[in-house]
């Protein structure tokens, strides 16, 4: 099957009269589901499944994909407009957007976080179209090491966060990385940290967690402050969506950089948008000069945007070109793709060419769907930033709760909320960064597992004398050393997050 | 600049150094709590098998040392000059020492406005945490379905925006018909019915 031909083929798949409505269903529905706190794209797609039995392939993948490329969108509108992430994947959004609103430039930051999505979304997916053959080859040449020190370059970006002082942002990263290992060791199988409960042997919940550190500390705040969220009563809303968008060409190479960190997150298995999400929020710190992160500016909001979108590409080149599903969301569309009778593996690149490109054409207008709901409602949705805090704190708790309990249906996760929520609050009122306490709670495990499995099947100097390990090696001690050095010679203000 | 305006200016770090001070036990106060945490997160890696126990470790043992590092260094060696210093000795004569006085009572004027700001930020603090609590305590007894409807309904009313019944009972309403068209409805999801109801964990 040509390329061309494949590419229309996919696109008539896409754009018939059926599945087109279906998409439209599923970026809705998953818009909705991503809005709400605790709700991933692993509900949206699980509470479709059913639907697709009786459909035939196309309105079925497009029910279910446009469903998990849209909840990244809704989410940020949470995390934007009440320190809510709607998904996990959506944290970082917060440590800018939530900032931005209470600017009285939420209708901005929402202009900014769709078109960064578009943009992001269309890079997965050109990534997804041209990398697949030769991502096999990458991709399997990465073992434990490799891992190890990806991970641990998600921890180092830690040195980014770390504004005031450094003792307290090492010690709130290290106190993540400990609520980590809570729960039954993935290695040893014995428990730790989990005082007896059943509750605790699969850890802590880590969207009950990010909804309490957030969402409720920030609504603490709000209540003291008073007022509304918006400092400023009057939200030039049409405005400052426009601007919201120009921004994304303006950063145009943010966007890009921070769209190819999604990508490779995304191609990476067992990975997963939330570490690409806070690492291209990280490298944005990074590199964007003379910026106050964590203050409320655009660029905060683009880079993790952009990435998480992009993620979702690079996450289908391993499940569609090997197999190997790179997160929970592709994990589900295998298994429907194996009830539909086809094969996820190689061989979809000869005999389902069509099929492939049929999803990169899924990822691009489900992008273009969603993004064009949240911009045209941006004005509509920025005048919620304006509600007394006296009405709009209840509604919040309400829905928080709910969400946390949500995931896993459990309500000692509503216990886990508050709890962190307490944390979350007192952490910010002393100045200890939550931004890397969090960081702390998704690479913590990931560092321990993939050191224990490089000790048990290489030899410990295997992380520095494999090609690749000692690259990576590299990149980490530069990550670590080029914002401190940098940090003292240009003085750069940064706020605690 | 008048004398007394350089009086009240000189004066003025003393009362802000007050409440910074106030402000600076409770910062030691809650490095002392995430030092105590450590600790116990270091106690109980202890008690872990010898693969298991590795990497908490060394993490609690750097995240101690780093706690530890950050008390010394902002407590012990830090130094806050001009907390001592007495008005009267820095002015001497009677009437500088009468002029520091009247200058002292603003500030101390200054300090109980300050004092009071801190007392009323405590409480709405405490407030808010509370019925942050109240929320969990009402999830537990009556579960979503009559929370979810009561707690906006009682926020509404008894909290700080006061407003009347029938409006904080429509918000209460919509607030519930919005979680069940959502959540019951739409997605089918089984809420904890509260311990009053049978709920059990």
């Amino acid at each position: 099957m040509d390329f061309i031909g494949a590419a229309v083929g996919g696109l008539a798949m896409v754009l018939s009269p059926t599945a087109l409505a279906m998409l439209f269903v599923g970026v809705i529905f998953g818009m909705v589901i991503g809005f709400l706190p605790g709700m991933g794209g692993v509900i949206a797609m699980s509470l479709l499944f059913p639907f697709i039995y009786n459909m035939e392939l196309g309105p079925a993948i497009c029910l279910l994909w446009g469903a998990h490329v849209a909840v990244v969108q809704g989410g940020s509108i949470s995390a934007i407009l009440f320190n809510v992430p709607g998904t996990t994947k959506n944290v970082a959004t917060c440590f800018d957007g939530y900032p931005m609103a209470r600017k009285g430039e939420a209708a901005r930051a929402l202009g900014a976080s769709a078109t960064a999505s578009v943009v992001g979304g269309i890079m997965g997916a050109l990534v997804l179209t041209f990398f697949i053959p030769i991502m096999r080859a990458i991709v399997m040449s990465l073992g434990a090491p490799e891992y190890f020190w990806l991970a641990f370059w998600g921890l180092s970006v830690i040195a980014v966060f770390t504004a005031g002082s450094v003792f307290k942002g090492l010690a709130s990263a290290g106190l993540g990385i400990l609520l980590a290992f809570v729960g039954n060791n993935a290695i040893t199988g014995s428990p730790r940290y989990t005082f007896g409960t059943t509750y605790l042997q699969d850890g802590i919940n880590f969207a009950p967690a990010v909804i309490g550190l957030f969402a409720l500390a920030s609504m603490i705040e709000l209540y003291k402050e008073g007022g509304t969220i918006a400092a400023k009563r009057e939200v030039s809303a049409m405005g400052s969506t426009w601007q919201g968008i120009k921004d994304v060409f303006i950063h145009w190479w943010l966007t890009l950089r921070s769209g190819v960190t999604g990508v490779v997150i995304g191609v990476l298995p067992g990975v997963g948008g939330t570490v690409g999400n806070i690492l291209a929020y990280g490298q944005a710190v990074q590199t964007e000069r003379g910026k106050k992160f964590g203050t409320g500016i655009v660029e905060g909001v683009i880079a993790p945007e952009s990435a998480v979108s992009a993620n979702e590409g690079g996450g289908l080149v391993t499940t569609l070109g090997f197999g190997i599903p790179g997160g929970e969301g592709p994990a589900i569309l295998l298994a429907a793709f194996i009830i539909m009778g086809i094969a996820p593996g190689p061989e979809m690149l000869t005999k389902n060419l069509d099929f492939v490109l049929a999803m990169v054409w899924i990822i691009i207008l489900a992008n273009i769907i969603g993004s064009t709901f949240m911009i045209l409602g941006a004005k509509w949705m920025a005048r919620i930033t304006v509600l007394p805090s006296g009405v709009l704190i209840p509604l919040v708790f309400v829905f928080c709760a709910v969400g946390a309990f949500a995931m896993d249906r459990d309500i000692m996760d509503v216990v886990v909320a508050i709890f962190f929520a307490f944390v979350g609050y007192y952490m910010k009122k002393f100045d200890f960064s939550r931004a890397d306490l969090v960081i702390g709670m998704v690479m913590g495990a990931m560092v321990e597992r993939y050191y224990h499995i490089s000790i048990r099947l290489y030899s410990p100097d295997a992380f520095f004398t494999r090609p690749i390990s000692f690259i990576f090696f590299l990149i980490v001690a530069a990550t670590i050393i080029f914002p401190i050095w940098r940090a003292r010679a240009s003085k750069q203000e940064q706020v605690v997050i | 600049m008048s004398n007394q305006g350089k009086l009240a200016s000189l004066a003025a770090p003393k009362g802000q150094a007050a409440v910074r001070l106030s402000k600076k036990t409770q910062e030691l106060i809650a490095d002392l709590v995430i030092t105590a945490v450590l600790v116990g997160f270091f106690v109980l890696a202890l008690g872990f098998s010898p693969r298991a126990q590795f990497m908490p470790l060394v993490i609690s043992g750097i995240a101690i040392l780093c706690m530890a590092l950050e008390i010394v260094t902002r407590f012990v060696l830090g130094k806050e000059q001009g907390l001592a210093l007495d008005g009267a000795e820095l002015f001497g004569t009677d009437k500088k020492k009468k002029e520091f006085k009247q200058a002292s009572v603003a500030t101390a004027e200054e300090r109980l406005e300050e004092k009071n700001e801190a007392k009323e930020e405590g409480g709405k603090e405490g407030t808010i945490l509370l019925w942050l609590l109240a929320l969990g305590a009402m999830l537990f007894v009556f579960g979503f379905q009559l929370t979810c409807f009561v707690y906006p309904v009682l926020f509404l009313k008894l909290g700080k925006t006061k407003m009347g019944w029938l409006p904080a009972i429509v918000i209460g309403a919509l607030t519930w018909v919005s979680i069940f068209v959502l959540f019951t409805w739409i997605l089918n999801m089984p809420f904890f019915p509260g311990f009053l109801f049978g709920g059990e964990l």
